[in-house]
């Protein structure tokens, strides 16, 4: 897969999945456009030099439609065009329905489900002029199958999973391609060391998975949303649109 | 369902008309909620004007058919409206109001309605949905979006509140006739002949959904729970067949090599 010549806008990526598909795409070539909000991307910078990859940073809040446009124009500006917009950014609250309040659904959706919409939208000029314009919205296996952790959260990623078909038909006749990538338990360390997520509340759920959970024998890791993403990046991926692959190390098959 | 109390999302509609008279007809106690429009003219009907995209109207509600009736067995949510809205060209409000009417209504009625009756200990929760929470669209993507948040959504409730006795499940209404015009599409063929498509030929009615709804909120599906069963006729398992068998057999073997049975 080559990258080179292409540019990337991956929103959050300053850490966690967004920060693994950054680096992976930055090294087979790409330019990445890295958008954060809460965290600094210093480290996906670092990450990004260590692999001779090209990037920029640029903060961005996917809940306001004039800050998206800005930083479509401004990646545009940067590398001369946009090829590939890699839906990431999302939140996550793991409250139950009962204590969800209305504020923060409207928040979740207003970033998991809008933001996703509002990059989109705000791609097309630009993934129209390119030669091999790519969508990957990353999702979750919670597209597909409850959470119990986080009513709101599966609901989002089961409607983005409708927004990548929808998305897939309506762009077709640019030349675009749009999939989803769904991602099941992905292990990423906060500064503290600990897991930022924090399983459900329920008591069998409390306990460590043990390796024995996964097909692939561990936790996923943001490098395995990195290459698969690349490859729905590529020009060999061109066959492939209104697509979703799961990346859970086979978890759903006999855990979840 | 004889003297049970059923609350009834968006009663003003077609879907809403043919859920209240099936109730009805079995004996149940119907509180019907419309935002706008006219509730079905029900003997014993209780009608509420909730506008169930905002928190504090959906709490209201629940309460207030909770003091008129005394309980509240079953829930309905009933919202579906269509806005042809293009990726390209939609404003973050039009997105928003598609999502907020389909969707998070579906998740406030559910939380207010939902935790009455998880302490009263059951009740059941069906979601008047849509094919295309499954299906694409091709012209309505904050719809068919919204839908596949609200399928979703009943999934999260069976696991959430079936430990207290509530079941929540989802009907995927297909086709009903006119929907080739709600649904039409210059990006996908989906309603292109669309009775041709249904193996029935003929498109899927409220009534229908209305006695597939009878059945999940009553007692003859206990184990029934965070389903979607689409009520379709089948419309969505075509794949391109013209020709019932009888038709193909007859063919002259001329046509049948040359047209293959495909449209």
């Amino acid at each position: 897969m080559d990258l080179r010549g292409k540019t990337a806008v991956v929103t959050g990526s300053a850490t966690g999945v967004g920060q693994g598909i950054a680096v992976s795409l930055a090294g087979y070539g790409a330019n990445v456009v890295v958008t954060h909000n809460r965290a600094p991307a210093s480290r996906t910078m670092e990450m990004i030099a260590e692999v001779n990859g090209r990037a920029v940073d640029i903060p961005l809040n996917v809940t306001s439609s004039e800050a998206v446009d800005k930083l479509f124009a401004s990646a545009a500006e940067h590398f001369g065009g946009v090829d590939i917009l890699v839906n990431n950014a999302a939140v996550q609250y793991n409250k139950w329905l009962l204590e969800y309040t209305e504020e923060q659904y409207d928040t979740i959706m207003d970033v998991n489900l809008m933001g996703y919409f509002r990059c989109i939208r705000a791609a097309i000029p630009y993934l129209k002029k390119s030669a091999h314009g790519r969508v990957i919205n990353v999702s979750s296996i919670h597209a597909k199958r409850p959470s119990g952790f986080d009513p709101v959260y599966s609901m989002t990623k089961s409607a983005i999973q409708m927004l990548t078909y929808e998305a897939a038909i309506e762009l077709a006749a640019y030349g675009i391609t749009v999939n989803a990538l769904t991602l099941g338990a992905v292990r990423i360390e906060s500064k503290s060391g600990a897991p930022v997520f924090k399983p459900g509340k329920r008591e069998f759920r409390k306990r460590e998975m043990p390796y024995g959970n996964f097909l692939s024998g561990r936790w996923g890791v943001p490098p395995d949303a990195g290459y698969i993403t690349a490859f729905l990046a590529s020009e060999e991926s061109r066959y492939i649109t209104g697509s979703s692959i799961r990346s859970d190390g086979g978890i759903m098959l006999i855990t979840v | 369902m004889n003297g049970k109390v059923v609350l009834i999302s968006d009663a003003a509609s077609a879907s809403g008309l043919a859920l209240a008279r099936a109730y009805a007809g079995v004996g149940a106690k119907l509180a019907l909620n419309c935002a706008g429009g006219e509730a079905p003219d029900i003997a014993g009907a209780a009608v509420y004007r909730a506008d169930l995209t905002k928190g504090a109207e959906a709490e209201a509600l629940a309460e207030s058919v909770v003091n008129t009736f005394g309980r509240l067995d079953a829930v309905i949510h009933n919202h579906n409206a269509v806005d042809h809205l293009s990726i390209e060209r939609a404003d973050d409000g039009q997105v928003r109001a598609a999502l907020q009417y389909n969707a998070k209504s579906a998740f406030l009625l559910t939380r207010a309605c939902g935790d009455y009756m998880r302490k009263r200990g059951g009740g059941a929760i069906v979601y008047v949905s849509s094919i295309h929470g499954e299906k694409p669209t091709g012209s309505a993507f904050a719809y068919s979006a919204a839908k596949a948040a609200v399928a979703m959504l009943a999934k999260e409730t069976a696991i959430d509140f079936g430990a207290y006795g509530v079941r929540a499940n989802v009907i995927a209404v297909g086709p009903v006739a006119g929907h080739d015009g709600v649904f039409k599409s210059g990006l996908s063929g989906l309603y292109d002949h669309m009775e041709q498509k249904i193996p029935g030929k003929r498109p899927v009615t409220w009534e229908e959904a209305a006695k597939l709804a009878l059945f999940l909120t009553g007692g003859d599906c206990p184990a029934l729970n965070g389903e979607c069963i689409k009520l379709d006729g089948g419309f969505l398992l075509f794949y391109g067949h013209r020709y019932n068998y009888e038709e193909w057999r007859d063919l002259s073997q001329e046509k049948k090599e040359s047209r293959g049975g495909l449209w």
